[in-house]
């Protein structure tokens, strides 16, 4: 069945690519576009992943290649759905792309032009300019990954930040990633790259909604270039429908220095991949990685990590938690890698699952590689049930027991929001968690 | 107030509460000493209702209705209170939001409409007034870190907050010294007024010298084996439970 309808999927895409490069004009020879062509070709060559890749071992995405999509194009966004939005109240530089293109009319950046530079891919290829030239596909390669071959292969729009040297960026940047299923299925390919030169500092939220009927399936790739002594915070927050899909590829190179706290909650989805990779190029780096995922019916929730440690001196501390309710499925794979040279590292990794239902599952897996002899390493994985003691501690003061295995859970799920230190940002989340954590 | 007759209850097919009878009535502070394995916890379990425990006998009414019909939620909204032994770390929830959940259930349960945020701070400052509690307690996550004195305090309070009708005190003297076990004391005794109860679980009769029974009862192999005023805390004090251990022997073989 699969196999079927990923080579339904293979013609779909050729015939798209033919049409795509056929509406190019002038950019056909740019730079650009010769990585476009490699790209296709690679993912051809690659195919989809299925279940036998040791990566995807348990995310089946023949259930969402399955599917009929349009390839999307700009869209329409309503007034009262972007009112609504989630952080709507935060002095923030807004940017908002719809179905994966760039929305003049919602964004509003309120920083200097001298601070931080918010532009929109399609306008960047208009401009031939140098900045993506020199930066696009630089740092999240798609010779190993099909569906980054994709997305580098459909490059149309997206997002590119670049703080300048010494910038620190005073507002967060907040962006909406929208998804419009109203009037057909669509097949979305947002690019981001952040650069992050010296000593800048920028936080950076990502936000995906969607509103229609009809199924999505995203794939998204952000490449991130985090520059000498630089502090790029970094939050996603995928909280779209419960039938949209998502494949997520995030690559983060991390110069000498710098320092990079990433967050990627989940609250729902029919199947969510996140790969979140970073690698450490230099010495004494900082990386925080958290993570939250909560998992309702019918819903599929993957997180792949990888922390490459190459050099000495670096500092990796990670953090995932997962609510799982219903028939809800969560992955999480953090895979550690401590290179030989990689000398004095300190690299910590924890994951913890609570499951609600007897047919929840949850299947994880901590990848320590370490080659190096003199670092601190560990990690920990943990499945269980709700605490029994602490449930009838709470009800016995009268609370009830949906509302305090609810408190249970927002508390479980608290930890992982500590490390946020804008407290704006801290209490939308937790506003949202909190609800959310109530329906599971 | 309360009425236990011939309750039997046990845990994993282990009987343990082999038919109590007592007799409570609002005012009134009934002591329940007796030796380690007599069933005090089990009393107050089942009293709480600890799913784990089983009643296979007898009933348990509290103000005309039937206590060990009730989930431990309804037992707390009707208004009984246990404050446990080893009260449970909750880490990420904070006292203060636990403690306004909790009331306002209650609240709710009983028909009244639920405290605002200033009311409920109010509310708040009163009672940590009256049982002598620190502020920086409440602000932090519920009993984490807590020393076990912190702790017990906490039960008080929380039984402040949610001024029960009948309040049971499991063992809430352990581990306690004697400032501390005084504060938690103090706490109960501002607490105590006519239209209460309160069972006091303990092990030891230092307690009683601070909350002093209207009646004291030893149980032992899961009975009530002899009940009479203080004075019978001091005896056991003074002999220990082995009179009392002979006494029950004697009476089986006669």
């Amino acid at each position: 069945m699969s196999t079927v309808a990923a080579n339904d999927m293979n013609d779909f895409l050729a015939a798209e690519m033919k049409h795509f490069q056929s509406q190019l004009n002038g950019e056909v020879s740019a730079p650009i576009n010769c990585i476009r062509k490699e790209a296709f070709d690679r993912f051809n060559e690659l195919g989809f992943p299925t279940m036998r890749h040791e990566e995807w071992k348990y995310t089946n995405l023949g259930q969402i290649l399955n599917q009929q999509y349009e390839l999307a194009r700009a869209s329409f966004l309503p007034e009262d759905f972007f009112n609504q939005r989630p952080f709507a109240d935060i002095p923030a530089n807004i940017v908002v792309f719809v179905n994966g293109f760039y929305s003049t009319e919602y964004s509003t950046i309120i920083d200097d032009v001298s601070s931080i530079g918010i532009h929109s891919i399609a306008k960047l290829r208009m401009e031939k300019s140098e900045l993506l030239t020199a930066h696009f596909s630089q740092y999240a390669p798609y010779t190993n990954d099909a569906l980054t071959a994709l997305n580098t292969a459909f490059l149309l729009d997206g997002l590119l930040i670049h703080v300048p040297k010494n910038a620190q960026v005073k507002h967060p940047v907040i962006v909406y990633h929208i998804t419009e299923a109203e009037t057909a299925a669509p097949f979305i390919q947002p690019r981001t790259i952040l650069l992050l030169e010296e000593h800048a500092s920028v936080q950076v939220l990502e936000v995906a909604l969607s509103f229609g009927q009809y199924q999505s399936f995203t794939n998204c790739v952000t490449e991130v270039h985090v520059g000498a002594n630089a502090k790029l915070n970094y939050y996603k927050l995928q909280h779209e429908a419960a039938h949209a899909s998502r494949v997520d590829f995030t690559r983060i190179v991390q110069e000498r220095d710098s320092t990079v706290n990433t967050l990627t909650v989940t609250t729902q989805g029919a199947l969510v991949r996140n790969t979140l990779q970073f690698y450490l190029n230099d010495q004494n780096t900082t990386t925080y990685l958290n993570g939250l995922y909560l998992t309702g019916k019918d819903s599929l929730i993957d997180n792949h990590t990888l922390v490459d440690h190459a050099m000495p001196h670096c500092y990796s501390n990670e953090l995932y938690k997962g609510v799982v309710g219903s028939n809800g499925q969560a992955v999480f794979n953090g895979k550690v890698m401590v290179r030989k040279d990689a000398q004095k590292t300190n690299a910590y990794q924890r994951n913890g699952n609570v499951l609600l239902s007897d047919e929840a599952i949850v299947n994880t897996k901590p990848q320590l590689e370490i080659f190096a002899d003199d670092v601190k390493c560990s990690h920990g994985a943990t499945t269980g049930q709700i605490d029994e003691e602490a449930l009838f501690y709470l009800r016995s003061r009268g609370i009830g027991v949906d509302v305090a295995k609810t408190l249970l859970m927002q508390a479980f799920a608290a930890e992982v929001l500590e490390m946020i230190d804008d407290e704006a940002v801290k209490a939308g989340l937790i506003h949202l968690i909190e609800n959310r954590i109530a329906t599971l | 107030m309360l009425s236990i007759k011939n309750l039997k209850a046990g845990i994993e097919e282990k009987e343990i509460l082999k038919g109590i009878n007592l007799e409570i009535k609002a005012g009134e502070v009934h002591a329940i000493m007796g030796p380690n394995g007599s069933g005090k916890s089990t009393l107050s379990s089942v009293l709480a209702g600890r799913a784990e425990y089983e009643v296979s006998g007898g009933e348990v009414i509290l103000n005309g209705k039937n206590l060990l019909e009730m989930a431990p939620e309804e037992r707390a909204r009707e208004g009984v209170f246990m404050a446990f032994q080893y009260p449970v770390e909750i880490p990420g929830v904070s006292t203060t939001n636990f403690i306004k959940t909790a009331v306002n259930e209650v609240r709710k349960y009983r028909g009244q409409e639920a405290l605002g945020a200033v009311e409920f701070l109010n509310l708040m400052k009163a009672k940590m007034k009256q049982v002598e509690i620190d502020q920086t307690l409440l602000s932090r996550s519920l009993n984490e870190g807590f020393s076990g004195g912190e702790k017990k305090r906490n039960e008080i309070f929380q039984m402040a907050m949610l001024e029960p009708k009948l309040a049971i005190l499991d063992e809430t003297d352990s581990g306690l010294d004697i400032d501390a076990l005084r504060l938690v004391a103090n706490g109960v005794n501002a607490l105590r007024n006519k239209d209460n109860a309160t069972i006091v679980i303990t092990h030891y009769q230092r307690l009683l010298d601070y909350i002093v029974p209207d009646f004291v009862h030893v149980l032992y192999q899961g009975r009530i084996v002899k009940s009479g005023g203080k004075e019978l805390a001091m005896e056991l004090e003074a002999k220990g439970y082995d009179w009392i251990k002979e006494e029950v022997k004697e009476a089986e073989t006669a």
